[in-house]
């Protein structure tokens, strides 16, 4: 089995402020983290990786530093590396994330699973993985909690549903977006940790994916941030009377206002 | 940040703006919480439970407590476990939580220093260095403002709700004491309220032991005239009794005094550069012998530990247990099957401009003393990120606090029973008589216990859990015998926690009557009427 996990470097939003003007993330001074979902992708990875053998490649997009989460990954276990960093890939959204992801995978190529985890913890918009299935024409099968069962042509994985869960059945190539997994990323070993010095991380630049750079970061990205605020609190109760019906409109009228 | 010289100063009573509850039922019933410690035993006869601001509150309340024969407990994070911030004979109770500002930082002769009030908690004194936001508004110096270094304060005693004026009260050790050294020698200046509500600035290296005597000059009046001790303190990490040392510093009278002596109010500490990256791993044993082998040879190999502490079967079971119950919320890994384990935390330093290679090689140098030791590289973990620290961290927090735990819920069968823990340490080659010392003991006399803790220093926490009185009864006579093995051993009876009202008996052991009787006599001089922290230590 060929895996490919993409994992992103987020700023530890447990340890985040947020400017009180401006509503942005003050991350001057905030360390540094892997999207805990990532290190739930990159869990399910290492798991479906010691009963079918195979391989896992780790790959982000990102400043020169976010090489440190891809070493996090190689000391794992995981097989190879690539990090896609260039200032032409900067400011992207998520469309321009998932196109440059897109063209690295094609360049890579020969995956037969694709892990996601759901969304990151700076953005929440759970937009990338799905928008790389649709680059790549693959299917993609979102919120999956664990695999069931891998056989040579098929994935059998479970995933959250409102109020269950659903077992789906796919072909390979498939990319999977994953929750919070049962089981905690679990701690490298000694010898893991050792091998991983030994090995490269590759860097990619636009050329080297034969991206189009107007498909790329600020210049391939049409989302404009308009505002971003955090919604006013209001603990008043107020009763609504009357009979159903009247209590149904009134409530809409209500929730319209607001 | 102001200059302080030692000496003794009066200062203003003045009450204005603090918070003060009187009423012994009033302060049961809503601030149980203030009445107990770690230790979970529970203070009595408290009058009057006071949250002062400022150094004049302070000075006020021992002004009232003189006037009117009350005695007065100190009471800061309330994370130590020997009862000392527990109210031994009601009176006053002073919770210093109230004071947590930090007052100024400096540079001076190139040594970078804080000074902080005493209720700062660690997490937040370390969040603010870390950040170099202070919170204050004195000029914060541009070598420490601009400059890309970071810096930090190497106490830790994983407790980090533990306040600044706690840790040195109690002189507190950590996992990193191993290479760090204690709290003390970190504490560059402190400020004391006596009994007399006088305020005592003391500067490292201003008071040094004269002809058996301190003295300390008073703004008015005659010096302030103490007897130094004399008796010789075992060389191990130590923390039990007042300090003694032939050429000693009267600061280091006032550390670890487990406020017998005085208040401090405020700490000027030592902040030193943080190494490039810190990096570690836990190596699993199938035998607790060679556990004890590893530390070893650590102590005789290559590689530069910074903490290496232990966890025995029991203490893995009960992470074990945790896990299985808690799930995956409890931040706990999965850990193999074993029968004793090691952790060890190293750094690679600044000026030695660490790349991968140079990390491998650090690598490298353990796995060989693990290989050496009969462990297994390939279960092995190895941490490199901040995160994964953490998480061993809070692996190693979680022993004793699951212990707790369990105490908690024997306590509901009967009141009586507490965690008996040991806090012995002993010189570096009576690691294996003492281990094994332990284990024979306790097998034979059947309680449950977990064995862990800062096994670099020769300093293993024997935590006892009996299960009823009679057990109980029976782990505080094995206590004793191990507190009359270690001190035969050249060791002392508490490293870190100190005496507190739990331990005084174990003090007896390990120094003679006249030792104590010194400590007494300095007690006299400095708090003649015994008014501060009665019950605690002497
Ligand atoms: C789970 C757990 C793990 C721990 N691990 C460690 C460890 O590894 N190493 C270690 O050293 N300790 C450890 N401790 C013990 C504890 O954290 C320390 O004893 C701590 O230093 C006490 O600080 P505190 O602010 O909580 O003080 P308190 O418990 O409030 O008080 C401790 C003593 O100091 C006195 N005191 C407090 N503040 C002042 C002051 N300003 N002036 C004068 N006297 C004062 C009190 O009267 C009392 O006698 C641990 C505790 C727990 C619960």
């Amino acid at each position: 089995m060929n895996i490919l996990v993409c994992l992103k470097q987020v700023p530890d939003t447990q340890k985040v402020k947020i400017d009180p003007e401006r509503n942005t993330l003050i991350r001057k001074g905030v360390p540094s983290i892997t999207n805990p979902l990532d290190e739930s992708a990159l869990e399910l990875a290492l798991e479906v990786r010691s009963i079918t053998g195979g391989k896992i490649t780790v790959l982000t997009m990102g400043i020169p530093d976010s090489e440190e989460i891809l070493r996090d990954g190689l000391s794992l276990g995981a097989d190879g590396a690539y990090l896609l960093t260039h200032r032409d890939f900067a400011g992207a959204d998520t469309l321009a994330t998932s196109y440059t992801l897109s063209m690295a995978i094609k360049e890579l190529g020969g995956f037969d699973l694709l892990l996601f985890g759901k969304q990151a913890i700076d953005g929440d918009t759970a937009q990338v993985g799905p928008e790389v299935a649709g680059h790549l024409g693959i299917p993609v099968v979102t919120f999956v909690t664990n695999v069931q069962k891998t056989a040579k042509d098929i994935i059998v994985v479970e995933r959250m549903i409102e109020n269950g869960k659903e077992i789906v059945e796919a072909e390979y190539p498939v990319l999977l977006t994953v929750v919070k997994a049962a089981q905690r990323l679990r701690i490298p070993t000694l010898e893991g940790m050792i091998k991983s010095f030994d090995i490269p991380v590759h860097r990619l630049g636009v050329q080297d994916i034969g991206a189009d750079s107007s498909r790329c970061g600020l210049k391939g990205s049409p989302t404009r941030v308009k505002k971003i605020f955090s919604p006013k609190m209001n603990s008043k109760v107020k009763f609504i009377e009357g009979s159903i019906d009247e209590k149904a409109k009134k409530f809409i009228s209500i929730v319209r206002g607001i | 940040m102001e200059e302080h010289k030692s000496g003794i100063y009066d200062v203003t009573p003045q009450s204005d703006g603090m918070k003060v509850v009187h009423g012994e039922e009033t302060i049961r019933r809503d601030y149980s919480d203030y009445l107990k410690d770690e230790s979970n035993i529970e203070g009595e006869n408290v009058q009057s439970l006071f949250f002062p601001r400022t150094i004049n509150n302070i000075a006020w309340i021992m002004n009232e407590a003189c006037g009117n024969r009350k005695k007065v407990t100190v009471s800061g994070g309330r994370t130590g476990i020997c009862a000392g911030a527990v109210p031994g004979a009601g009176g006053y109770l002073l919770s210093l939580e109230k004071m947590a500002r930090i007052l100024g930082v400096e540079i001076s002769s190139g040594e970078y220093s804080l000074k902080a009030e005493c209720g700062i908690r660690l997490s937040e004194l370390s969040s603010r260095v870390k950040s170099k936001d202070f919170g204050i508004e004195s000029v914060v110096p541009t070598e420490i403002s601009r400059s890309r270094t970071s810096y930090f304060y190497p106490p830790d005693p994983t407790e980090t709700t533990a306040t600044l004026g706690g840790t040195v009260a109690t002189n507190a050790s950590g996992a990193r004491t191993l290479f760090y050294g204690p709290t003390r020698n970190y504490v560059v200046g402190i400020e004391v309220i006596l009994s007399t509500g006088e305020l005592l600035k003391l500067k490292r290296g201003e008071v040094p032991a004269e002809n058996g005597f301190f003295r300390v000059q008073k703004e008015r009046g005659r010096p302030l005239i103490i007897p130094t001790p004399s008796y010789e303190m075992p060389k191990t990490k130590h923390s039990a009794g007042l300090y003694s040392k032939k050429s000693m510093d009267l600061i280091d009278l006032f550390i670890g005094s487990e406020g017998i002596l005085g208040i401090i109010v405020n700490v000027t500490i030592r902040l030193i550069e943080e190494p490039h990256r810190f990096f570690g791993g836990v190596v699993f044993f199938q035998e607790e012998y060679y556990a004890v082998d590893f530390v070893y040879r650590v102590r005789k190999g290559m590689a530069r530990p910074l903490a290496v502490e232990y966890f025995d079967k029991d203490a893995l079971a009960l992470l074990e247990g945790t896990r299985k119950s808690q799930g995956p919320v409890s931040e706990i890994p999965e850990i193999p099957v074993c029968s004793a384990a090691v952790y060890f935390e190293s750094a690679v330093f600044r000026d030695e401009k660490p790349e991968g290679d140079n990390l491998k090689a650090e690598f490298l140098k353990w796995k060989k003393l693990i290989e050496e030791a009969g462990g297994d590289p390939q279960s092995a973990w190895a941490v490199l990120n901040k995160r994964d620290m953490m998480r061993l961290k809070a692996l190693r927090h979680a022993v004793p606090e699951s212990v707790n735990k369990i105490i908690a819920q024997k306590k509901l069968k009967d009141g009586r029973i507490h965690k008996v823990g040991t806090d012995i340490a002993v010189p570096d080659e009576h690691l294996k008589e003492i281990m094994k010392f332990y284990r024979e003991l306790l097998e034979a006399e059947r309680i449950a216990s977990v064995i862990f803790g800062h096994i670099g220093n020769n300093h293993l926490h024997v935590n006892m859990i009996p299960d009823n009185y009679d057990e109980l009864v029976r782990a505080k006579e094995l206590y004793r015998r191990f507190a009359g093995k270690a001190v035969s051993l050249g060791g002392t009876v508490s490293a870190e926690h100190g005496i507190g009202k739990l331990k005084k008996d174990y003090l007896a052991i390990l120094y003679p009557q006249n030792a104590i009787d010194e400590m007494k006599a300095i007690k006299d001089t400095i708090d003649p009427l015994n008014i501060l922290n009665p019950g605690n230590v002497i």
